[in-house]
């Protein structure tokens, strides 16, 4: 079942926000305009604005309420991506050029300013404090995130905890921080909240981990882009990590990583292959499978009903998912 | 002698201390260029804030989260056109940590004023930057004349303070202080010798205007035009603005006619 089938139901609503997005990114000049929207048409999972949906369900479920929450979530997840466009030099996202490509690097800093502004003016409708403090909190360890990414590049000395704190910062936060602002537009109950916020961070490392995964599994056509492409950027990422653990492979490692500007794909193509074909990719899937449980656990925090249900299934198909 | 008694150096060294404090993330610190904290608009900001009833903390609190933005502006405009075919990893890493550092500082806003609970100054200023980025986007697709572009980059400079102004003035009052923010942004421009997006903005307006000026040339003549401009409607502005006003023009060199107006 592919995954916009299991929250189906919220279609209608979601398509609201959808409109919503466009609406609210509509700007005067028509290049900031067209920058802005162009990451809106590539599409996308929208998986925030559902967890800001579902968690909502366990409140006083009001969609214009609702509904700034979560535009305003996935803005800000859309202008970070703009930016990360830039950082990461890419041509491609969603199959689509990126703005940076398309136009040029200024532009996508406008365009990523410019959504991110439209964001907090939009979400400044929710007059609710405790929500504006925890997404900010947010925001600025999602920055600390990223900032620590490019340090630790081609770091091979790095623990499972690095990585880790790393995720949380990079993937998970903000998606526990839908779950959990949801929560709170809706005003569900404290115990709820926290449960939700908990499963939207469980989730959040397990989905990350799979990401990382994926980026030595799965196709060219799946991913966009060739496999490898994280440890060829110097992103020492789970299976890397664990790949360590075998001396030979680390000692390798750590001289190719000497000279990162020396570094190709060619280079990198029979450590991509180990990586592959060892046990690294399992033990991955493993600890995603781990946060996976611990995700399940807090739904049983929760009334019994068909939004619980989703919440499972959604994470049961990020645990399965291909691409 | 003009003495700014309402702004000593004190309060704004201390001032500035705050906001680098507040801006410090080690790896950030060690791998990008110093952001330009420009003392003019911080200066104008303590006079603005100074003179409402608001308690002193409130008052840093918003001069500190306001030079934030200016700095994640102003640092996002260093991030080059192009990436370039051969960037060396120490380029690729500075291009990254550019747009990172931008992104955290104007993350530092949102979380000071979220932590103060005041979303409405979180709006009004979110509204501002929003505005900055359509001003920008037009000046950099600008390719009228080098007159209108400097007009356009006045407004740009005083946006911020434009905007948190309207909260407790009438702006209007405010608005040849367009000209005060141009010229302490040309002024920056004027030192050293390194290419910056302005320049190179303006190199291409002036080639494409044929105008047989030099961007050095240019900026001087528009500096001295801003000045002329600013000192002729100095009696328009409120008595502290223009008190601020003339120590900017003070540093320049129309000191000489200044003290002889002065008597």
């Amino acid at each position: 079942m592919k995954l916009p089938m299991i929250y189906s139901y919220l279609k209608k609503d979601l398509d609201k926000i959808e409109d919503a997005m466009t609406n609210t990114i509509r700007a005067e000049h028509p290049v900031l305009e067209d920058a802005s929207v162009q990451l809106l048409r590539a599409g996308g999972k929208r998986i925030r604005p559902v967890f800001v949906l579902l968690s909502g369900k366990f409140g006083t479920y009001e969609l214009p309420r609702i509904q700034t929450v979560a535009v305003a979530l996935e803005l800000i997840h859309m202008a970070s991506l703009v930016h990360d466009d830039v950082i990461d030099d890419a041509e491609l996202r969603r199959g689509k050029p990126t703005v940076k490509a398309k136009w040029d690097n200024k532009v996508a800093m406008y365009a990523g300013d410019y959504i991110f502004a439209r964001s907090l003016e939009y979400l400044s409708k929710l007059e609710e404090p405790r929500a504006h403090q925890i997404l900010a909190h947010t925001i600025v360890e999602l920055c600390i995130g990223e900032v620590e990414q490019i340090r630790d590049k081609y770091r091979i000395e790095q623990h499972l905890k690095d990585y880790l704190r790393r995720i949380r910062r990079k993937t998970a936060i903000l998606i526990a921080a839908s779950a959990r602002l949801g929560a709170i537009a809706s005003g569900a109950p404290l115990g709820y909240e926290s449960a939700l916020y908990r499963y939207g961070y469980y989730v959040g490392m397990s989905y990350q981990i799979i990401d990382d995964v994926l980026d030595f599994t799965a196709s060219e056509t799946d991913l966009g882009k060739p496999a490898g492409g994280d440890l060829l950027q110097g992103n020492m990422t789970l299976p890397a990590l664990l790949a360590c653990e075998d001396r030979f492979f680390k000692e390798r490692l750590t001289q190719v990583f000497r000279d990162p500007e020396a570094i190709d794909r060619e280079t990198l193509e029979p450590f991509i292959q180990h990586i592959k074909t060892s046990d690294a990719i399992e033990r991955s899937l493993a600890i995603s499978d781990r946060y996976l449980e611990k995700a399940y656990r807090e739904l049983d925090k929760l009334p019994p009903t068909r939004d619980r249900n989703t919440l499972k299934q959604i994470a049961r198909h990020i645990g399965k998912r291909s691409s | 002698m003009i003495v700014l008694s309402y702004a000593s150096m004190e309060e704004l060294h201390t001032l500035r201390n705050k906001i680098e404090k507040r801006m410090q993330l080690a790896y950030l610190d060690e791998n990008t260029e110093e952001p330009f904290l420009d003392d003019n608009k911080l200066l104008a900001l303590q006079t603005l804030f100074g003179q409402t009833n608001l308690p002193d903390k409130q008052q840093t609190d918003y001069a500190v989260t306001i030079m934030l933005i200016q700095m994640a502006l102003d640092t996002h405009d260093k991030v080059i056109r192009i990436t370039k075919a051969d960037e060396t990893d120490e380029e690729r890493k500075n291009r990254q940590l550019t747009v990172l550092a931008g992104n955290y500082y104007s993350a530092l806003y949102y979380q000071i004023l979220a932590g103060l609970g005041e979303i409405d100054m979180v709006a009004l200023l979110a509204t501002s930057i929003k505005e900055i980025n359509e001003q920008k986007m037009s000046l950099y697709y600008d390719t009228t004349t080098a007159g209108a572009f400097f007009t356009k980059l006045g407004r740009l400079e005083g946006s911020l303070f434009r905007t948190a102004a309207s909260r407790y003035t009438d702006t209007a009052r405010l608005e040849s202080l367009d000209d005060y923010f141009l010229i302490s942004k040309l002024k920056r421009e004027t030192k050293g010798n390194k290419q910056t997006p302005l320049s190179l903005k303006l190199a291409a307006i002036l080639e494409n205007q044929e105008s047989g000026m030099t961007v050095t040339e240019a900026i001087h003549e528009e500096m001295e035009a801003a000045k002329v401009r600013l000192l002729a409607k100095l009696d328009l502005l409120p008595p502290a603005y223009a008190l601020l006003s003339r120590k900017l023009l003070l540093q320049g060199n129309r000191q000489k006619e200044l003290y002889l107006e002065e008597g």
